[in-house]
């Protein structure tokens, strides 16, 4: 009677400490979730800047890009900015839902009060977020994404103007 | 699945920590009159606040409008999965849709974003 293989016991499971340090060694960073993106990463990043620029020239203030992939799984880019009125801040949504259309990116849902506080146009993987300064300081999204990446979306020749506040 | 007089927890830190359920908004009959109906996960709610945090801005015995993020009853998807919670939860909304409080606790349903609720779902933790 042939013997049986002596099956070797499974290995245990690398302990999160092990893989933490793992990855401190090979210098990946943890990331939590997957991205949710179809399309190309690459894509999506230059849409999201293009937003980011446009919000700018807009002139919303404080425009933060952010880069959640691997951090939400509801999107892969964040953009937050702060308008001025009530109509500048519907003019950038429709601004940015006509960008959508000219880059493939339609619309998916947009959202917005009565006050118009706060507005959300939602483009699946890059979520824009226009809000009154007050509403922006009162939910403070910038905290709960203090996580992520912060993405440099300004125009090469104009990084300096936005950082004198002269744009 | 909540329904008139339902109690389920409130997931948002407004400081009100458990609603009672008094109108599942969406509904009526052709004369005019309300129907019975059962309030899924993105549905609006009138809830009573039944219990709060002292010193909060929500209190005991105040009425809110309110979005069903968690239930107990398995929600079907379109591949053919489904979704359920340990607990019946909601998020209180002022009248415009926004949510009264800043941040939302525990984890809310994909669904949500396709009913418009895109504010409650940026404000969560984790989306399932």
């Amino acid at each position: 009677m042939p013997e049986k293989p002596k099956s070797s016991p499974p290995s245990p499971p690398p302990s999160p400490s092990a893989t933490r340090s793992k990855a401190a060694e090979t210098g990946e960073t943890h990331k939590r979730f997957a991205t949710t993106s179809v399309t190309d990463p690459a894509k999506v990043r230059a849409f999201a800047i293009e937003a980011a620029r446009l919000c700018a020239d807009d002139k919303c203030d404080d425009v933060v890009l952010l880069d959640v992939t691997g951090v939400s799984q509801l999107s892969d880019f964040i953009i937050i900015v702060s308008g001025t009125s009530d109509r500048q801040m519907h003019s950038t949504a429709d601004d940015l839902e006509k960008l959508g259309i000219q880059e493939k990116y339609t619309i998916y849902r947009r959202h917005a009060d009565e006050r118009t506080t706060w507005i959300v146009a939602d483009f699946v993987d890059v979520v824009v977020h226009i809000f009154e300064p007050n509403t922006r300081a009162h939910y403070d999204l910038e905290m709960l994404w203090s996580d992520a990446k912060r993405v440099a979306w300004e125009r090469p020749d104009q990084t300096k103007k936005h950082r004198a506040g002269q744009a | 699945m909540l329904q008139q007089e339902t109690r389920c927890e409130v997931a948002d830190n407004s400081g009100a920590k458990i609603a009672y359920v008094i109108r599942v908004y969406g509904s009526s009959t052709r004369s005019g009159k309300f129907t019975r109906r059962m309030a899924f996960i993105g549905d609006r709610v009138l809830v009573s606040i039944k219990k709060a945090l002292p010193g909060s801005d929500v209190k005991a015995g105040d009425k809110s409008k309110a979005v069903v993020v968690r239930t107990t009853k398995a929600t079907r998807r379109a591949d053919g999965s489904y979704v359920k919670f340990d607990a019946n939860a909601v998020v209180l909304i002022q009248d415009d849709g926004n949510p009264k409080g800043t941040r939302i606790f525990g984890p809310v349903a994909r669904e949500l974003r396709d009913k418009n609720y895109m504010k409650i779902v940026s404000l969560a933790p984790e989306v399932v």
